[in-house]
């Protein structure tokens, strides 16, 4: 795995070389072309309670909580 | 008519709306082929009642006077896609048996327009992968030659088309994992522009490049897949906000100035000087030009664009990807859902043992990799150049598409390798995606279109990419192609 992951930062070197100063960075790809922002919602309830579904798939769960190994002696 | 599974969507939807045919029918001739076909290894879950009660209910719909391309049509999603009523693995043994609460976007979507679910689809462990052998549920096995692999992350998706098990199916692209296996086994891919088809439900993996799309026999087939999948989601807060489209009739409308023999007049076609390096192998570079020879033949001019980063795309992707992964994939901690390590000696030692069991070789290299890259101090050399750099990809691609209106070239740089080959060096691998990864960092749509054979027989795609919301160009320009070409309709031998 140590081998694998040095020949990987050895192509990643051929990154920095390249003079990158006042470009922005492009966190989401529309934003290329376009404003991009977070889109807001009404506040509103728009989910119902869906608990026993939602931890149906949970490894543990007692009385709708899961359980994890003691945390606090 | 023609034995059932040799139709696609289109034929299958004429079939359907003339009564030749019932869903069920359909259905149970489709899952019986898929059972024969096993050996491919593409299936990792199929339920038989819920496949027929989708297509009963489709046949009811039908029968009350609805209409519609995919009523009644079966096609299987990439397991990638969560799914109320079939298990949904992503490949990894973390979600070995994982029952989701909610389907996805893209899976309610095409169950509204009547879709029959017929299974879900082996894919790369999370989706991280170009050949299909990280799937923690064995190989897929390229129907070309069963020696080979499919491609990947998509690669059941891929195979599963190819081998006519089923008219089409979906996939998801974060690199190249619709348009390299559908190159692969010679079917067509489309990954649509960032944004178009919801997140919502598709097991994350890089958020800033996954897009859905579907993989198909034709171009036509794509477009009607595609009006169904794609569409603004609420629930996925990159979603793009734009009005449905039918990507379908669109497509057909004649370019101005075309003409019946000349269908892509007028259409500039630019080739990246870089996507065709020394390195490409000979059949690959003899196939795509043959094919880029009947574009101009149909009209097209031909001319010379650079893309002058292609090749630093490949750090900037594998940074960028396995950060965004690391972030996303840290959910998986055995207490919520997931694979929960049988023994563990306090809760650090339980998310460490559970981590260590549930996830394959590659995706830890990468959770790897992208916490080394965002941890302090090494946050700007790596994350933040990455970044940057992803900018002036994104600006190259507009440079060119001042001069032209598509850009072609190949997927990738060789036909389909065999089974176990490249598996030891996963470096290997990250360089072949060098053709699909600059469109994806760019969020461009992209596309593969069977173009051609190489060595041994294996198919060769061509890949076109167009400007953002471009999809219909990507379409028409593919369905010109395929009215003057044969090379999508061909059949691997004994399918």
């Amino acid at each position: 795995m140590l081998t694998q992951l040095n020949a990987f930062f050895s192509i990643v070197e051929r990154m920095s070389a390249v003079d990158t100063s006042g470009v922005e960075p492009l966190y989401t790809p529309l934003s290329a072309i376009q404003e991009t922002s977070l889109r807001l919602r009404e506040d509103a309830v728009s989910e119902v309670d869906n608990r026993e579904a939602n931890q149906r798939g949970a490894p543990a769960v007692i009385d709708g909580l899961y359980l994890v190994p003691k945390v606090i002696e | 008519m023609k034995p059932l599974h040799e139709l696609g969507v289109r034929e299958l939807a004429n079939a359907l709306a003339a009564r030749q045919t019932s869903s069920v029918e359909v259905t149970e001739h489709l899952l019986a082929r898929l059972q024969a076909q096993a050996s491919l290894g593409v299936l990792l879950a199929s339920d038989k009642e819920v496949s027929l009660a989708h297509a009963r209910a489709a046949d009811a719909r039908r029968a009350r006077g609805e209409t519609g391309p995919l009523l009644g049509v079966p096609l299987a999603h990439k397991d990638i896609f969560v799914t109320r009523e079939m298990p949904s693995t992503a490949g990894s043994r973390m979600l070995e048996g994982y029952a989701s609460p909610f389907d996805a976007t893209v899976v309610a979507n095409l169950a509204k327009a009547g879709a029959v679910m017929l299974g879900k689809l082996n894919c790369d462990e999370f989706a991280m992968g170009s050949s299909n052998q990280n799937s923690a549920y064995g190989p897929v096995r390229n129907p070309w030659d069963p020696t080979r692999v499919p491609g990947g992350s998509s690669g059941g998706s891929a195979a599963a088309v190819a081998a006519r098990l089923m008219p089409a199916a979906t996939g998801s692209d974060t690199g190249g994992s619709i348009r390299q296996p559908a190159s692969f086994t010679g079917v067509n891919g489309i990954k649509p522009t960032y944004g178009v088809c919801s997140r919502y439900g598709m097991v994350a993996f890089a958020s800033s490049l996954d897009q859905a799309g579907p993989l198909a026999r034709s171009a036509q087939d794509c477009a009607l897949l595609l009006s169904a999948m794609s569409g603004f989601d609420e629930r996925d807060s990159t979603s793009a906000q734009r009005a449905p489209q039918d990507f379908h009739a669109a497509m057909l409308a004649a370019r101005d100035g075309a003409s019946a023999a000349q269908p892509l007049r007028g259409l500039r076609v630019g080739l990246p000087r870089e996507f065709f390096p020394a390195a490409l192998a000979a059949d690959v570079a003899g196939a795509v030009r043959a094919a880029l020879h009947d574009f101009e033949r149909l009209g097209a001019t031909l001319l010379d664009v650079s893309l002058p980063r292609t090749e630093l795309s490949i750090p900037v992707y594998y940074i960028i990807a396995p950060a965004e992964a690391s972030s996303n994939l840290s959910r998986y901690d055995g207490v919520r859902y997931g694979h929960r390590a049988a023994k563990h000696e306090d809760l650090q030692d339980m998310y460490r043992k559970s981590r260590s069991e549930g996830f394959g070789a590659e995706v830890k290299r990468r959770i790897m990799i992208g916490t080394y890259v965002l941890s302090h101090g090494y946050y700007d050399a790596y994350y933040l150049q990455a970044q940057k750099l992803r900018r002036m990809i994104a600006d190259d691609f507009q440079a060119c598409f001042q001069v032209c209106d598509v850009i072609a070239g190949p997927v990738a740089p060789t036909v389909a390798w065999k089974l176990g080959a490249q598996g030891e060096d996963p470096v290997a691998d990250y360089l072949a995606d060098i053709f699909t990864l600059p469109a994806s960092l760019a969020g461009l749509p992209g596309m593969s279109i069977p173009a051609g054979a190489g060595e041994g027989g294996m198919p060769v795609g061509l890949q076109l990419v167009a400007n953002y919301f471009q999809e219909v160009r990507l379409l028409h320009v593919a369905h010109a192609f395929q009215q003057a070409t044969d090379w999508h309709a061909r059949v691997p031998p004994g399918y």
